[in-house]
């Protein structure tokens, strides 16, 4: 016993595969099906297979986005999740956007955290028609998931819910976002925060210790 | 000769080759790196012989052994490391992590621990002696130590296990006698050389595996710990989530993910769970279902 010595012919015994491992991936056809398969290790790889085959088309992006729910396999979740946000097609991140209203916060964060792996480009016009839905909870992430972007856009998105959005805890959420990456530009939008809801000391808090992390930095 | 301009590849050039190494290697090369990249390109396709960019990069997609593909990735990676290096996650794995996983485990049953990105060896090597001087129960056990990395060049060093005094200098002296010999001859014309011995070379089974790549990945099942420490910086975000997405394919239930110190898995997967250790911070995946 102890450590293991190698003998010829045992150890590890690495697939060989034709592209010597650094290859394009199996077919999208193949790669459907193995969503459906009882092994989840099977499934996991066939998401990662459409997630690297450039835009595999809406069937795959579908069967991709039933598998969030549908899954039982946290890995499986995870690898469509992954997938989706390497595909990043519109498609791809319009298919992410309905689960940002599920009660399972894992779930939302995880598909947050997909949107913002894809290019600027591509999530935020899935997450900026959120930012009009009539519940605040789903305007918070939008707010939250356009404040992880790196657009040029950025800074005006959150300036404009805090000028306008009516619920005060979306309006402290861009107050957050802006203050994590330093956008000094927005610091008029803060006052017209404030001044919107003079009684609120969360509100006067934030925008306090927003202002001077921008004087600071 | 290669007909790239002085300032480097153009653009675009630069952007599709960048994006086809991610997509093979995971590795991820940004405008930042240019100096890096654009001297082994332009090296490589004046060995080669050809003119453009896109007549490499049509070798390295339709040349059937593969051959210069696996050339320019060993030029493409960085391979530093050394003996004992992180030190204080080796204690963390002799000192705890072994123990609390050998506790529901019968004596004479497996315990598996995978180098993933071994580089030249120092890292599975440091672990193997690590066992053998620090745990007290590693006769109790049968220890299979897996290594393995995407640069055929370093695998073979590795396998052969010949060491300079700055690969050795973490390591103790009387270690150093231990399990090292002095080589002699041509290969230690250049400064003092070591050997590690034959029974540690055995006990080390490396093999050519790009950890990008699921269908290779896959043939590690049942991993207890896996070190993957100093890789997966030179991932992107995306790449590291499905590496970690992998890793958990790897491992057994309660298996554990060493990462390189600056490397957090929370930053990558919600799929594993952080546990403190006295000496270090491990990541490990549930028995059952996620970690949320
Ligand atoms: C900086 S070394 C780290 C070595 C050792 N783990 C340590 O921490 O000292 C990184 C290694 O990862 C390997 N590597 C990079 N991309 C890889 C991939 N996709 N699959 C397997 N190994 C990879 C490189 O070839 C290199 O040898």
């Amino acid at each position: 016993m102890g450590l293991v010595r190698k003998k010829p012919g045992t150890g590890i015994a690495v697939p060989h595969v034709d592209d010597h491992g650094m290859g394009a991936s199996v077919g999208t056809a193949d790669a459907l099906a193995g969503l459906g398969d009882a092994d989840p290790a099977v499934r996991r790889q066939a998401a990662h297979a459409l997630g690297q085959a450039g835009d595999p088309g809406p069937a795959a992006i579908a069967a991709l986005a039933g598998r969030i729910e549908g899954d039982g396999d946290p890995g499986v979740r995870e690898a469509v999740l992954t997938a989706l946000a390497r595909i990043a097609s519109p498609a791809a991140a319009a298919a992410l956007v309905p689960f940002l209203d599920r009660e399972d916060a894992a779930l939302r964060n995880a598909v947050l955290e997909s949107l913002q792996q894809m290019p600027a480009g591509v999530a935020a016009p899935a997450l900026l028609p959120l930012l009009d839905h009539s519940d605040p909870d789903l305007r918070i992430f939008a707010v939250q998931g356009l404040g992880g972007l790196v657009h040029p856009d950025r800074a005006a998105w959150l300036a404009a819910v805090m000028e306008h959005d009516a619920d005060v805890n979306v309006g402290l959420a861009a107050v957050e976002a802006l203050a994590e990456a330093g956008s000094p530009e927005a610091l008029s939008s803060l006052e017209r925060l404030a001044r919107r809801f003079p009684g609120d000391p969360f509100v006067a808090f934030a925008v306090d210790t927003a202002r001077s992390s921008f004087r600071g930095g | 000769m290669a007909d790239i301009p002085a300032e480097g590849l153009p653009p675009a050039d630069y952007a599709a080759l960048c994006d086809f190494l991610r997509a093979r290697t995971g590795l991820s090369f940004t405008e930042a790196k240019r100096y890096f990249v654009d001297r082994r390109i332009a090296a490589r396709m004046a060995a080669v012989g050809v003119a453009t960019l896109r007549d490499y990069l049509n070798v390295l997609r339709f040349q059937a052994s593969g051959e210069e593909l696996q050339r320019l990735v060993n030029l493409m990676t960085v391979n530093e490391t050394y003996f004992f290096r992180e030190k204080y996650q080796l204690d963390c794995l002799v000192r705890s992590v072994l123990d609390e996983l050998a506790r529901n485990r019968r004596p004479g049953s497996r315990l598996r621990i995978w180098s993933a990105g071994c580089a030249t060896g120092e890292e599975p090597y440091s672990i193997a002696i690590m066992l053998l001087e620090q745990w007290s129960r590693v006769d109790e056990y049968e220890i299979e130590i897996l290594a393995s990395d995407i640069d055929s060049a370093v695998l073979e060093r590795a396998r052969e296990g010949i060491y300079d005094e700055r690969a050795l200098q973490g390591l103790p002296a009387h270690l150093r006698s231990k399990y090292f010999q002095p080589v002699r001859g041509a290969l230690a014309a250049d400064g003092a050389r070591w050997r590690i011995i034959e029974e540690l070379r055995e006990s080390v089974d490396f093999s050519l595996v790009n950890i990008a790549d699921p269908r290779q990945v896959q043939a590690f099942r049942g991993i207890d710990v896996i070190f993957c420490r100093n890789l997966l910086i030179y991932f992107d975000d995306l790449g590291r989530r499905e590496a970690a997405g992998m890793f958990y394919d790897a491992l057994a239930p309660n298996g554990f993910i060493c990462l390189g110190h600056s490397e957090s898995m929370s930053r990558m997967s919600s799929l594993f769970v952080p546990r403190r250790f006295p000496d270090a911070i491990l990541y490990q995946k549930p028995a059952e279902g996620g970690a949320s």
